[in-house]
């Protein structure tokens, strides 16, 4: 063809200080040294419409360039149950057999929205949902819920007000999607630090149900070589979100709104429902037919960087014909149609005459142009065998190289530098009132239930759920209708640990989510991240992270899977979200933020944590040790982090979720919590008020029967080594005791429950604290009120 | 392109909706056929349908006020003339703001508008509520609740943001309590209507939680049944009698499939002439 | 000294809810002829004490730039007006006509027209409508909200809701108002959308005669 160029920019040839006021002068964030990079790979200058693509693609969101190397060098991705790995928008694994030797599998994304949602909270919390349900759904899944990790600052801090506001704007922006599009809340955490207080991390995940058969795969497949293929543009109107700057704003608009406009996102789940309900029929057109889809949806980089992935990974090229996008109201310059990062939109690669069906489902059978001005599917180019990437606007060229050159990546070796700190134990004060001391943890915004967060989410929707938010520590569904198989979810990672130990930070993050999958009697399957931390040029915050994905990767292998010896608990799905610091650069807490899976037989043997049984027997399953380094106890009671973080042990994660997975196998458990933050005390307390926070059985612990732990009373109440409570019934001790120690594993008897409403902690006769329930169960249930309830001082009307 | 629903039930899908496939496999659990009958497709094949259900969700993302613009859609022609011939039509959660939009709850004059599903009003919070809570079947002369006895006490969730049914007529309100048009009203896990929240999760007047028209073939509630039709849907540690069921069928997964406190709704389907003409 | 404070606020990216409003009074409820332009705002409008009025409008001017309950300067617009005329904030509110209703040819024929006028002989009127709630609890609360941050300042009577402005095409003020009672109240399945009078009210807290003079079309998207 041989059709020159347009929009050429001159980079050749210019010193380092001229590329950069040419690159600021078109809002570029890549530095001069990429910038010659791009015109050592394509051999010449780039148009501007390939620079804006290297641009995107380079971004560290993108890229993963500062993190890329640590994360392959520790992070284990396969398994015998993996299907996907990391590489595609979403991980898929293996969970049980269906029919004629296909398989259901899990599908996994983890992603963050940190930044954007500090600045417009609902919005940015909104469209995380929307971005992470879209990995689900481009797999050819039907997405079963949702989970939501948040961290947040300090509500009773400098920025309190600011705070609560962000807070309670995230929640509402989560709900606002999730709700609408009718996927359920599996779980989450919320979690309050004046670290976060100008960087709030809103974390999502998504989970989605497929046939491995019914995979539809990021490429364009095969097929595509004998037969022509089309790629289709589906969804809302393309805009200019992304591209907020002067340089890229439309002619059209007044001046007081050109700045900020592209950093808003508008989230649309009414629209993403119906778009996804129109997907579901043509996948089930193209089952029928036997046609094969590439499909993938379009997130950062917008259309150039959706269509030159699909082509690259089935190994073709593609030409796209910008002038075919169906644009929102206004002018964009060609540079932003490719890159823009316009919402709900998904990129399909079909064969020719399938196209003409496609296009009728979404526009005439669900009637997306009239349900949304200017949204629509449309054919917006041509796959190639050449494998070349040509961009064609209004008969000119914009962007012409090979699809392996434009979507080459970057990758930097950056230098880690241990950051020094000292860390003391507490001198522990024998005079403090335990009684005191325990109400104020319990009511304190990070022990209380988060049941205005919660509730606010909508469980039910699907009608899967078995076990709901706040009933237990890992929630739980019943995917297959008719079948025994349930999956457990649970998502951890207590930034306070990171604080003292960055390899512990993430160590203990696996352990904690693997536990808690393991508390309902579920087998940990596979293992997603968030890794969140400040700005990796600096090498002390490098050092955090590298330590973190390091402690990640021993706790995978050293967990492993119960069911495949010598396999580890795969990393199917991450992500990374660095430069979360403050104006005056100083950085997040570490925090690395991690998600379980597990599957379990029986769905049916997943109890809640609530007591249930006058004449039941608990017991401690594990080991107490002198670890309350980062402990609620420490931070709330003494105001200090201390010295003394848990030590992950791998193998003894190993054996006790062994042990309590055979325990639940046969029947036995009637409740069952971890112990983690907030210690034993905490955890008893929550077992008696259950995810209501009212329960009318008590216990009566006598810290006698800990003697074994040879520790001061405080320390066994609230040291935060994991382990696990267990409610049995009665007459089985011998049998439990008999998987114990077949399992390696310490049974230690705890006591009986009891009718009366009072928890109580004594030392043989003499009695050191009680509770009544109630006054117990109105500190746990208030103590967010003030944050998520009703504020007293009237609400948003915007939220 | 769906055929001819004779026999079936027929949910209808209007853009935004998002229960719609419990609820057809909630008709399908007493042994109904169920069809998702997408908005804009042709209104004569619901004919021969054996009943309508409004499902639950975000119809149009709930835009203006909950149910008011799929209540203007074109199908609701249709369902308003098979509400008037008798058929039954079950309007869950957003479906039942769409049937009080649509003027056909409580029907007492003819299409008009003369109730409303407000904002919740609740003690400690604002806005969107998900929770379980109790329904006391009232006496009425309601289709969809013939099945439970009256005074029946049904664990069931909600979910929603405008729950609340008010009215600015007093005199809508007495022609209601006057024909028995008041189904369900929420109570606490004895059956007893106790007006403040939480047993009122959202300051509904009179506690009601659901409203038949005149003739009790039609039904607005709030609360999801389709949530509610199998044992395991019950939670573990609810209160009273479906909460002791459920935890005494831990362990047992075949008993998880047993029928729920709420599936009697769907069941009053069967055997039914429904009023049908 | 006492002053009336009024606070205008609109979304500046493109608000779903008023397309929607627009798409369904125009196609389900036959107003294609009558609607000829429709815009959303938030509304708070108080009676404010204080030294000056200059220094009243500032103050309230600083609170609700930096409280979400009010604006979010990265997605909003606003205008706050003191009684005596002074005026703060970067939304036009006398040209802000919004979307035009009548579908038109294009964005370059749109740029070239402001809300077309009725046809000879008719007038085209822009009312703002403030619906509120009947229960008047978030009012309380938002004049709390502000006097917590005020300084030098109080506020009372608070009044608060949705402001749907109405362009609306007709032969008199008095045949228009008729209209806009039928957008507004709904009373059946035909009739009416913007509010339930069953826990919603309204007042018309402005008239506009408008006169087509610029083109309030350079902001298509906007609704």
């Amino acid at each position: 063809m041989g059709q020159a160029l347009q929009g050429i920019i001159q980079v050749r040839g210019k010193s380092d200080s001229e590329i950069a006021t040419l690159l600021k002068k078109h809002g570029f964030n890549i530095t001069p040294g990429e910038a010659r990079r791009v015109v050592e790979l394509l051999g010449r200058d780039p148009t501007i419409v390939e620079l804006t693509i290297f641009n995107t693609m380079w971004s560290e969101h993108c890229s993963y360039k500062s993190s890329r190397g640590v994360l392959k060098e520790f992070l284990p991705t396969e398994a015998p149950n993996v299907v996907l790995g990391p590489g595609e928008d979403s991980g898929i694994i293996r969970f049980a057999p269906a029919e004629d030797g296909d398989f259901w599998c899990l599908v996994i994304s983890h992603e963050s929205h940190n930044h954007p949602s500090q600045v417009l909270p609902v919005e940015g919390a909104a469209t995380g949902i929307g971005g992470i349900v879209r990995d689900v759904y481009c797999m050819g899944a039907d997405v079963v819920g949702s989970l939501d990790p948040l961290r947040f600052g300090d509500p009773s801090g400098p920025k309190g007000q600011q705070v609560i506001s962000i807070a309670r704007g995230v929640i509402e922006g989560i709900a606002q999607y999730g709700n609408a599009l009718g996927v359920p809340n599996l779980g989450g955490d919320v979690i309050f630090d004046r670290g976060y207080d100008e960087n709030c991390l809103v974390n999502v995940v998504a989970v989605g149900l497929v046939k491995e058969s019914r995979v539809i795969r990021s490429r364009v497949p095969a097929e595509a070589r004998k037969t022509p293929y089309k790629m289709i543009l589906i969804g809302k109107p393309t805009d200019d979100s992304g591209f907020g700057g002067a340089a890229f704003a439309s002619e059209d608009l007044a001046a007081e709104e050109k700045a900020n406009r592209g950093a808003v996102q508008v989230p649309d789940p009414f629209l993403k429902r119906v778009l996804s309900e129109a997907m579901k029929k043509v996948f089930e057109a193209a089952e029928r037919r036997r046609i094969t889809i590439g499909f993938k949806d379009l997130g950062a980089g917008g259309i150039a960087c959706a269509t030159s992935e699909l082509a690259h990974a089935g190994g073709f090229g593609v030409k796209l014909d910008l002038d075919k996008v169906n644009l929102a109201l206004g002018h964009y310059p060609p540079a932003v149609v490719s890159c823009s990062e316009t919402q709900e939109r998904y990129a399909m690669a079909v064969p020719a005459d399938f196209v003409d069906d496609v296009l009728k489902i979404f526009n005439e059978d669900f009637e997306l142009p009239h349900i949304y001005q200017g949204a629509g599917a449309v054919v917006i180019g041509d796959i190639t065998n050449e494998p070349n990437y040509t961009i064609e606007t209004g008969g000119s060229v914009v962007c012409s190289a090979p699809v392996e050159v434009i979507t080459t990546g970057i990758s930097y070796d950056r230098k880690g530098k241990p950051r020094r700190r000292r860390f003391e134990e507490p001198k522990l004060d024998p005079r403090r009132s335990l009684r005191d001391d325990f109400l104020a943890m319990i009511s304190s915004p990070n022990g209380a239930s988060k049941n205005y967060v919660f509730r606010r989410y909508d469980s039910e929707v699907q009608g899967r759920a078995v076990l709901r938010p706040g009933e237990a520590d890992a929630c739980v569904i019943a995917p297959l209708p008719g079948r025994k198989t349930g999956l457990a979810f649970s998502v951890d990672g207590n930034p306070f640990y990171g604080l003292i130990d960055p390899y512990q930070g993430g160590a203990l993050g696996v352990c904690e989510a693997a536990r808690n999958v393991a508390a309902v009697g579920a087998v940990p399957a596979t293992i997603t991240d968030c890794l969140n931390y400040g700005n990796p040029e600096v090498e002390e915050v490098f050092w955090e992270f590298s330590e973190g994905v390091r402690g990640i990767g021993d706790a995978c292998r050293g967990i492993g899977h119960l069911d495949h010896e010598g396999a580890p608990l795969p990393v199917v799905s991450g992500n990374v979200s660095f430069y979360n610091q403050s104006e005056s650069g100083k950085s997040i807490p570490p925090s690395p933020v991690l998600c379980c899976v597990g599957v379990v037989e029986d769905y049916s043997r997943c109890r809640s944590i609530q007591f249930k049984g006058e004449g039941d027997t608990l017991y401690l399953v594990g080991d107490i040790l002198d670890e309350l380094g980062g402990s609620e106890y420490y931070r709330i009671v003494y105001n200090t982090l201390g010295a003394n973080v848990p030590k992950a042990d791998f193998q003894r994660e190993r054996r006790l979720i062994r042990a309590m997975v055979e325990m639940h196998g046969l029947g036995w458990v009637r409740a069952c919590h971890d112990v983690s933050q907030g210690g034993l005390l905490t955890a008893l307390a929550e077992m008696a008020l259950g995810g209501r926070g009212a329960g009318a059985l008590g216990f009566t612990l006598d810290i006698d029967a800990l003697a074994a732990f040879d520790l001061p009373g405080e320390k066994l109440l609230f040291s935060e080594t994991g382990c696990y409570v267990v409610e049995l019934p009665a007459g089985i001790e011998s049998e439990a005791l008999a998987i114990c120690s077949g399992n390696g594993v310490r049974l230690t008897k705890l006591g009986d429950l009891a009718p009366k409403g009072r928890l109580e902690i004594v030392h043989g006769k003499k009695s050191l604290a009680q509770w009544d329930l109630a006054e117990l169960g109105e500190a746990y249930l208030s103590g967010c009120r003030s944050i998520f309830g009703i504020e007293p001082k009237g609400v948003s009307a915007h939220e | 392109m769906n055929s001819s629903l004779e026999g079936a039930v027929a949910i209808i899908q209007f853009p935004g909706v998002n229960c719609e496939y419990e609820s057809a496999a909630a008709a399908r659990s007493v042994g109904f056929e169920a069809a998702i009958f997408r908005w804009n497709e042709d209104p004569r094949l619901l004919d021969d349908c054996a009943g309508v259900i409004l499902p639950g969700g975000f119809s149009y993302q709930d835009r203006i006020r909950a149910g008011v613009v799929a209540a203007k859609d074109r199908i609701m022609d249709a369902v308003t003339e098979l509400a008037r011939r008798g058929k039954p039509v079950l309007g869950i959660c957003n479906g039942a703001q769409v049937l009080v939009e649509s003027g056909l709850i409580p029907g007492i004059h003819w299409e008009k508008v003369d109730l409303a599903l407000a904002p919740n009003v609740m003690a400690d919070r604002e806005g969107y509520y998900c929770t379980w809570v109790h329904l006391r079947k009232e006496k009425s002369a309601c289709f969809w609740t013939r099945s439970y006895l009256d005074g029946a006490i049904i664990p069931i969730p909600i979910a929603h943001a405008e729950g609340r049914f008010v009215t600015e007529d007093a005199l809508v309100l007495d022609e209601m309590k006057k024909n028995n048009q008041i189904a369900l009203r929420y109570c606490d896990a004895w059956g007893v209507v106790v007006e403040s929240f939480p047993v009122n999760p959202n300051g509904s007047a009179d506690n009601i939680a659901g409203v038949s028209n005149r003739e009790g073939n039609v039904l607005a509630m709030m609360p999801h049944p389709e949530r509610a039709t199998w044992l395991r849907q019950v939670p573990e540690d609810l209160g009273g009698r479906w909460g002791e069921r459920r935890r005494s069928a831990a362990g047992e997964a075949a008993r998880m499939e047993d029928e729920g406190p709420a599936r009697a709704f769907f069941a009053a389907l069967l055997d039914g002439k429904g009023g049908a003409r | 000294m006492k002053t009336q404070v009024q606070l205008w606020v609109r979304l500046k990216v493109i608000d779903l809810v008023t397309q929607t409003a627009r798409s369904t009074l125009i196609e389900k409820l036959n107003f294609a002829d009558a609607l000829r332009g429709i815009t959303h705002y938030w509304y708070w409008g108080m009676e404010a004490e204080g030294a000056d009025a200059k220094s009243v409008l500032a103050e309230i001017d600083r609170v609700i730039r930096l409280d979400s309950a009010f604006t979010n300067q990265n997605k909003h617009l606003y205008r706050l007006t003191a009684g005596s005329g002074q005026v703060l904030g970067d939304l036009p509110l006398e040209k802000d006509f919004g979307v035009p209703a009548v579908p038109s040819p294009g964005p370059a024929a749109d740029a070239a027209k402001g809300p077309s006028r009725g046809t000879a002989g008719t007038g085209l009127f822009a009312f703002d409508c403030l619906v509120r709630e009947r229960r008047r609890d978030r009012e309380a609360g938002f004049a709390e909200r502000l006097n917590a941050r005020l300084k030098g300042t109080k506020v009372s009577d608070m009044k608060h809701g949705e402001v749907w402005r109405l362009i609306v095409g007709a032969p008199s003020e008095k045949a228009a108002l008729g209209d806009v009672e039928k957008m507004l109240v709904s009373r059946s399945r035909r009739e009416g959308l913007l509010l339930n009078p069953h826990y919603q009210e309204y007042e018309i807290i402005a008239t506009t005669r408008v006169e087509a003079e610029k083109p309030a079309a350079s902001e298509p998207s906007k609704g």
